[in-house]
């Protein structure tokens, strides 16, 4: 029980994937529905959420709108982490200028603020739950690719890879029986904060109204939706914010706990 | 010279991109019930007749002699419109800095030196909720608080600098916004440094010579370990100059993050590209300085 970061995140984890799967199949009220209540109605046990500008019920749209953000947020936490990955463990098989080049590139996406390269991207893809998945799977590749390269690099001089490439074996099987069970460690750790990332970038492109187009439920639209009234109605504010906060406070525990409990040396210093 | 490199690759992708993708800007100009013949003379002045990689290449031509360009959108040079909105971005990410380290520096360093006990656990779990937090959500929290329930300080929208030093008080609760989360990622990085730091040997000759501990810690354990929290701090400013985009639009500031919005929505080829160049360069920049103030912690690593 001394790793408290796993377990808290575990159990945030666990209570969000939840929320998902209930807001995916059930809401108390339609969260599209208008006048459930008169509009702007204070929380109450009808509506423990209170409602909004349309009467639509503040809970059932914060439910509906998680299974949105999870999926978005794994997705384009996946094709990021594939293609990174793939990337990283090419550029360090090509040593000359090719993979040099390559790991200048993935240098070159992190040197941009995430937001306005996003931002450039949904442009150019048009707004829309596809592109917001390609730009923030787009900022996820050179973490990964990070990863990758440094491990394949450090692998690559150990005897136990120079055993296997001496009873012939080429690099592909090197890569994937060697190298990858080695890299998974790091990899998931980046991959379960990354989750936690790309939900905060999810509500902040849907906040600015380049991400889920209305009338469907986001947690960053529900906050944009909010904003000319959000002084009569806080509610409409404090609501899907806390439910965000939970989930991405989630994940980046649960990232922590896990470094923790994979790298024997950070365990040791506890 | 590898950085001025990088600055002319990145324009010529966003350039690129933005010309070869649908999304018509002469359209957006004079906008959709215009007449056939006003659209083509629009076209015709804001030259998109040309081929792309012919205006690309006038573009880069005026960029030698410090000309950006004329702003689609506004039909104002570039340069102009850049300007006023850097005017209100400088100082709203040199605030912002400045607050989350004065954040991040006394609460890394006394969770550091109180490692595992109550203090450190309660400083860090305070750092995982602010970095779980979205600034815009901070930002509406703390309008409600500070601005409308107990009137401090102006809730948005900002004066211009004609109104001086008390122009600051609308910077205040923005900054406060982009600075708590950046803070408590800053906090972390001055913890895990300075555990490294205070294992060193030469900490324990200091203490050994009898030296207070909060001279140990401040000037023999911290300086060094400042070193990898000024690249990571780097990094956090030079993405704040036009990287606070819902913040500004959150609180009705037209700086550089507000205008980005506007141009990438506009389809304004030069204003955007004229924000990447800032966006870009003044992270290059960034990261130049904090190379060279390597030195002046750490008199081991001193440019000859």
């Amino acid at each position: 029980m001394r790793n408290l970061s796993l377990w808290i995140g575990l159990f945030l984890c666990s209570v969000t994937t939840a929320v998902a799967v209930v807001g995916g199949v059930w809401t108390p009220y339609d969260p599209l529905r208008p006048e459930t209540a008169p509009p702007y109605s204070p929380p109450s046990l009808y509506h423990p959420f209170g409602t909004d500008w349309f009467g639509r019920d503040v809970l059932s749209r914060v439910l509906a709108a998680a299974p949105v953000g999870i999926r978005i947020s794994v997705l384009s936490v996946l094709i990021g982490g594939l293609t990174g990955t793939a990337l990283g463990l090419l550029s360090g098989f090509q040593t000359g200028l090719w993979g040099e080049a390559l790991s200048r590139v993935l240098d070159g996406i992190l040197s941009f603020p995430p937001l306005l390269l996003a931002l450039l991207l949904v442009t150019v893809l048009g707004p829309g739950e596809r592109s917001v998945v390609l730009a923030i799977g787009l900022f996820n590749v050179p973490f990964f690719g990070r990863i990758a390269r440094a491990k394949f690099l450090e692998l690559r001089e150990r005897a136990f890879v120079e055993a296997a490439r001496s009873y012939g074996a080429g690099n592909l099987r090197i890569v994937l029986t060697h190298v990858l069970p080695n890299a998974a460690g790091p990899l998931i750790i980046q991959a379960t904060s990354a989750l936690g990332f790309a939900l905060l970038s999810e509500a902040a492109l849907s906040y600015l109204g380049l991400g889920t187009q209305p009338p469907n439920p986001s947690w960053g639209r529900m906050l944009k939706e909010a904003q000319t009234y959000f002084a009569q109605a806080p509610w409409t504010v404090i609501f899907p914010g806390l439910v965000l906060i939970w989930a991405v406070l989630g994940f980046n525990l649960l990232g922590d706990g896990l470094q923790v409990r994979l790298d024997p040396k950070l365990r040791r210093k506890r | 010279m590898g950085a001025f490199f990088t600055l002319i690759v990145i324009s010529f992708v966003v350039f690129v991109s933005l010309n070869v993708l649908p999304g018509d800007p002469a359209r957006l100009v004079v906008g959709l019930e215009a007449s056939p013949d006003l659209y083509e003379k629009v076209r015709d002045t804001l030259g998109l007749e040309q081929p792309w990689f012919l205006r690309y290449s006038s573009w880069l031509r005026g960029l030698f002699h410090g000309d950006l360009g004329e702003s689609l959108h506004y039909r104002r040079p570039v340069g102009e419109i850049l300007g006023p909105a850097l005017g209100i971005s400088f100082p709203l990410a040199v605030l912002s800095f400045l607050l989350s380290l004065a954040l991040a520096v006394p609460l890394g360093a006394l969770a550091a030196r109180w490692q595992g006990r109550p203090l450190d656990v309660a400083v860090m779990g305070l750092s995982q909720i602010g970095l779980a937090v979205p600034e815009f959500w901070l930002g509406f929290v703390l309008i409600l608080l500070l601005s409308l329930k107990l009137g401090l300080l102006p809730a948005g929208w900002f004066p211009g600098w004609s109104r001086g030093t008390a122009a600051f008080a609308y910077l205040v609760l923005p900054s406060l916004s982009l600075a708590i989360p950046r803070g408590a990622y800053l906090a972390r990085m001055v913890r895990g440094a300075l555990l490294g730091t205070l294992g060193e040997a030469y900490i324990a000759t200091a203490r050994s010579k009898g030296l207070s501990e909060i001279r140990v810690l401040l000037r023999h354990a911290l300086r060094p370990a400042l070193i990898p929290v000024i690249t990571s701090a780097g990094i956090v400013f030079g993405r704040l100059l036009a990287g606070a985009i819902v913040v500004e639009n959150l609180f009705y500031l037209p700086g550089l993050g507000r205008l980005a919005l506007t141009a990438v929505l506009a389809r304004d080829i030069p204003l955007v590209q004229g924000l990447v160049l800032v966006a870009a360069g003044s992270i290059l920049g960034v990261n130049l300085l904090a190379d060279l103030s390597y030195g002046l912690l750490d008199p081991r690593i001193r440019y000859r």
